[in-house]
């Protein structure tokens, strides 16, 4: 099972053009500057850096969203780029940091998990049969099939938009900050629903985070990135061991752990 | 005016900014006491229905409105008389309240002596039809080009805003007033010109609202399960955008009432002796000095329902506050 | 005297479903120099704690306590004017979003020598120098030239860092602070933790920090009360908080969060069952009972007030050594 590249970007670039306002030339900003990476069937590939190093473009840019100025995304050796839209939903499906923005505040819940069987055109009497399965897999109560999302609580709105991400069984699921914006108890209990999916359907991930503790707890590779490239990218274990650039070790030092003797991390910053 | 619906409809969401709302500080994102079985949807209505019954402009717009579309739908056997039969031994005859009026003419007659009351009744369907026609043919323009500039930004965004400007440029009232004059004025004519004039609050508005939604993670996640586009914009996009549409609609819609009128009182619009609102007071101005009823009824009817449609429009924006919801 | 005081801290908002009694008799108090991190996740009332502190719940809100003092002056009593004259002066506030407290139409300057001036009679070359300053204390490099800019043309980091320059500028004696770094970068997080530490030293700042963040609280805070359902259900010194908690709920929030190094990759993380109870309506017994593995019926309608060292008070009707078992 394990051995098998499933996804492999080469040399992602991506550059925005910035208008510079009325009169004034348009800026390049390179969001994402020539990073490659792979992940094995069965991984866990977590992206970390700090606000504005591309991660988000950079996940984006896997999930077939966004396209890259230069480079490729393929999976199991087929580009992104040669995939009908419906093929690669069925491969590939995301999960967003926000649920209080992920999920379309004027459907129902049973309609948003079965918006991508729908679009793969599946009869709605077996949307309704998956939907349920689903929601029980992830925890949800089916009562709850018929509310909209402003009636949720946010860790049963995470929740939600998990089951819409697995409904199509897609191999990769690429989750961007998926607790961040929960509370530290949801934050574990969604943190546990996706171990255990992954090890229950065989699932990937992609796991973008800003929080390392989290990717030190589920991911098996880590990629550091710093003003859109890779400054680092290991095994998990190694990296928390020993990081090798100044930038990874101060990320590493940064982290907040509940250990009270240790007072504030004294390390040397960057200047603003 | 564009730019005061503008206004009106991003000062609810400032609304929302306000620093301390009570909900934003106390809503826990695990909500106290999950939602039980079945009365999860019903909930949500219930609180609409419920701040509904508590809004008094709604209330009274929505019963005036109702009660203006079953008048004039039931014309035919509300009305006393035919609005066409004249009687020019019966003519000017002052509403019941005056001091020589009568109930054989509830609302008097005009000065062919036709039935004021019967022609009121019938009036209401030529400015219920040229509103909610008008409306719809430029809900249908406005909507799809302000979605689609909201909606994919760039050169779309670039070329609507173009049109929208030279449709701004033209003096509505001038271009209908030449159309009309030049094609001849009917029903069918007034209804399509003013569709095909009205629409530019649509578009700036239905603009800015997609564009408010456009980067939301919901609208990436139905692209990531490989929805077409069409079926983002109708299915995602459109039910998030509709209570800006609602609010736009009743607002022209009675903007397409007053323009008819005016067009018909210029003797542009519709033509007699179809009984139509403007048309009545356009024919009694020569009275209106010893008998000012005769213009003063069909502009208390005209006033009613323009003042019901803006209630009733305000009322549902407050009520549905698509923004407060999500 | 300690610097601010608050016992018995009630706030009720009426609601169409009946009165939700979002803080239900809260007490703590701040000494100067000294950092009191208020914990708990969304809901448990300790934004609306904060805010009612400084006079800023919102209108509906019905505040009401025993005591509510800071620095010997009783709060309950102030009119409006006394509020302004108080809060950037003595008593500050920094919150989460910094555009709610940046003006889109002021320049970083004018805002920051406008608190300043509002408080001191002096000119405004001077109100300037102190900006100046301030941005600087807070890690802004080129500040000078950032006196010019809108807050729309700042990063969201650095707009944060201006926020908490202007609650710093007037050199208060109590800063309160809501969830100011949630939104920040780790590394823009410690410098504002770090100068705050400094303050708090050095000028004998006292700090009420309201966070969700335990990480954060066990490095900052100097002392910990932990909140539940509009109650503070423990509270202790940070290293007897953290080495010993006696509260089920604190024990549960500690081993929720994955810990580089001490937590197995991989193994589930200890997640805490079921929601927050509804704050509608009156409570009986404790709040936490429903989610508690150690809950028996006694809990339905007791709640016991216990201590484990004089500082260290919790809410439980059990020992840590019975719930624990």
């Amino acid at each position: 099972m394990t051995g098998e590249v499933l996804l492999s970007a080469q040399d992602i670039r991506r550059d925005f053009s910035v208008s510079g306002g009325f009169g004034k030339r348009a800026r390049i900003v390179q969001a994402v500057r020539g990073v490659s990476l792979h992940v094995k069937r069965g991984g866990v590939l977590g992206i970390v850096g700090e606000s504005g190093c591309g991660k988000s473009t950079l996940a984006k840019i896997l999930l077939g969203l966004d396209t890259p100025t230069s480079g490729e995304v393929s999976l199991r050796g087929k580009s992104l780029a040669d995939m009908s839209r419906k093929e690669r939903a069925s491969q590939i499906q995301p999960i967003f940091q926000d649920p209080y923005l992920s999920l379309n505040p004027r459907k129902r819940i049973d309609t948003i998990i079965g918006l991508p069987l729908r679009v793969a055109g599946v009869p709605e009497r077996e949307i309704r049969k998956q939907v349920r399965d689903m929601m029980d897999l992830t925890g949800l109560p089916t009562r709850l099939a018929g509310a909209y999302p402003s009636q949720m609580s946010g860790g049963q709105r995470q929740r939600v938009a998990i089951a819409r991400a697995l409904i199509s069984r897609p191999e990769l699921v690429v989750c961007d900050e998926p607790t961040s914006a929960l509370d530290v108890s949801i934050q574990a209990q969604i943190l546990n629903l996706l171990q255990d999916l992954r090890r229950e359907l065989g699932l990937t991930y992609v796991l973008i985070s800003h929080n390392l503790a989290v990717v030190e707890h589920i991911a098996t590779d880590v990629l550091v990135m710093n003003h859109g490239e890779a400054v680092e990218y290991r095994p998990t274990a190694e990296l928390f061991a020993a990081p090798q650039s100044d930038y990874t070790a101060m990320l590493l030092a940064s982290i907040l752990t509940p250990e009270p003797e240790k007072g504030l991390p004294d390390i040397t910053l960057p200047a603003a | 005016m564009a730019f005061w619906i503008r206004a009106c409809v991003s000062s609810d969401r400032l609304q929302m900014k306000e620093p301390m709302t009570a909900t934003e500080i106390i809503a826990p994102s695990d909500a106290p006491g999950a939602p039980d079985a079945k009365t999860v949807p019903e909930r949500a209505r219930s609180d609409t229905w419920r701040r509904a019954a508590s809004h008094p402009g709604l209330l009274i717009g929505a019963a005036l409105v109702l009660a203006i579309f079953v008048m004039a739908l039931l014309a035919p056997v509300l009305a006393p008389r035919d609005p066409y039969s004249q009687d020019l031994t019966a003519r000017l005859i002052p509403p019941v309240w005056a001091t020589d009026g009568s109930w054989s003419h509830p609302l008097g007659t005009d000065a062919l002596g036709r039935d004021y009351l019967s022609r009121i009744l019938y009036g209401a369907r030529i400015s219920l039809l040229i509103g909610f026609g008008a409306t719809a043919i430029a809900a249908v323009i406005g909507t799809t080009m302000g979605v689609l500039a909201g909606y994919f930004g760039g050169k779309a965004d670039f070329i609507v805003s173009f049109v929208v400007n030279v449709r701004l440029a033209l003096p509505a009232m001038l271009v209908a007033l030449v159309v009309v004059a030049l094609v001849g004025g009917s029903l069918t004519v007034v209804i399509w010109t003013l569709g095909l004039l009205v629409w530019d609050r649509f578009a700036v508005v239905m603009r800015a609202a997609t564009q408010q939604i456009r980067t939301l993670d919901y609208l990436s996640a139905a692209r990531a399960a490989g929805a077409s586009v069409p079926r983002i914009l109708l299915s995602e996009v459109m039910p998030n955008v509709m209570g800006a549409l609602i609010v736009v609609a009743t607002l022209e819609i009675a903007q397409a009432i007053l323009f008819e009128a005016a067009l018909s009182f210029l003797g542009l619009g519709v033509q007699p002796p179809t009984p139509s609102w403007g048309l009545m007071i356009s024919e009694g101005k020569s009275h209106m000095f010893f008998r000012p009823w005769v213009i003063a009824i069909p502009g208390a009817a005209l006033f009613v329902l323009v003042l019901a449609i803006n209630l009733l429009g305000d009322g549902i924006r407050d009520v549905t506050a698509p923004e407060g919801r999500a | 005297m300690s610097l601010l005081n608050v016992r018995n801290l009630r706030i009720d908002i009426p609601g169409p479903r009946g009165t939700l009694h979002a803080v239900r008799g809260v007490g703590f108090h701040v000494e100067k120099g000294e950092t009191l991190c208020i914990v708990g996740e969304s809901g448990c009332g300790k934004s609306l704690t904060s805010h009612a502190l400084l006079g800023l719940s919102p209108k509906i809100a019905q505040v009401e306590a025993d005591q509510l003092s800071f620095d010997g002056t009783d709060l309950r009593q102030l009119r409006e004017r006394e509020w302004q004259s108080l809060r950037g002066k003595r008593m500050s506030m920094i919150f989460q979003d910094p555009m709610t407290s940046l003006n889109p139409s002021f320049t970083i300057g004018s805002m920051l020598e406008e608190v300043y001036l509002r408080h001191h009679r002096v000119g405004r070359a001077q109100a300037r120098a102190r900006a100046v300053d301030m941005l600087k204390k807070v890690g802004i490099g080129n500040a000078e030239e950032r006196l010019s800019q809108y807050p729309h043309q700042l990063s969201g980091g650095l707009r944060q860092r201006v926020m908490i320059a202007m609650g710093l500028i007037c050199g208060p004696d109590l800063l309160i602070a809501d969830e100011p770094t949630t939104a920040l970068d780790v590394n823009i997080q410690l410098q504002i933790l770090r100068l705050l530490q400094d303050l708090k030293q050095d000028m004998g700042l006292g700090i009420l920090f309201v966070t969700h963040d335990l990480g954060l609280v066990a490095r900052f805070a100097d002392r910990v009360a932990v909140m539940y359902a509009g109650r503070i259900v423990e509270t202790a010194p940070v290293a007897e908080l953290f080495a010993r908690p006696c509260h089920p709920y604190t024990r549960a929030l500690i081993n929720c969060i994955p810990v580089p190094g001490r937590t197995r990759p991989g193994a589930p993380l200890g997640a805490i069952p079921g929601v927050v109870p509804s704050l509608v309506g009156t409570q009986t017994g404790c709040a936490f009972r429903d989610r508690c593995a150690a809950a028996s019926p006694v809990c339905a309608h007791a709640l016991d007030r216990r201590t484990d060292t004089p500082a260290h008070a919790y809410e439980c009707n059990f020992t840590p050594e019975e719930t624990a078992a």
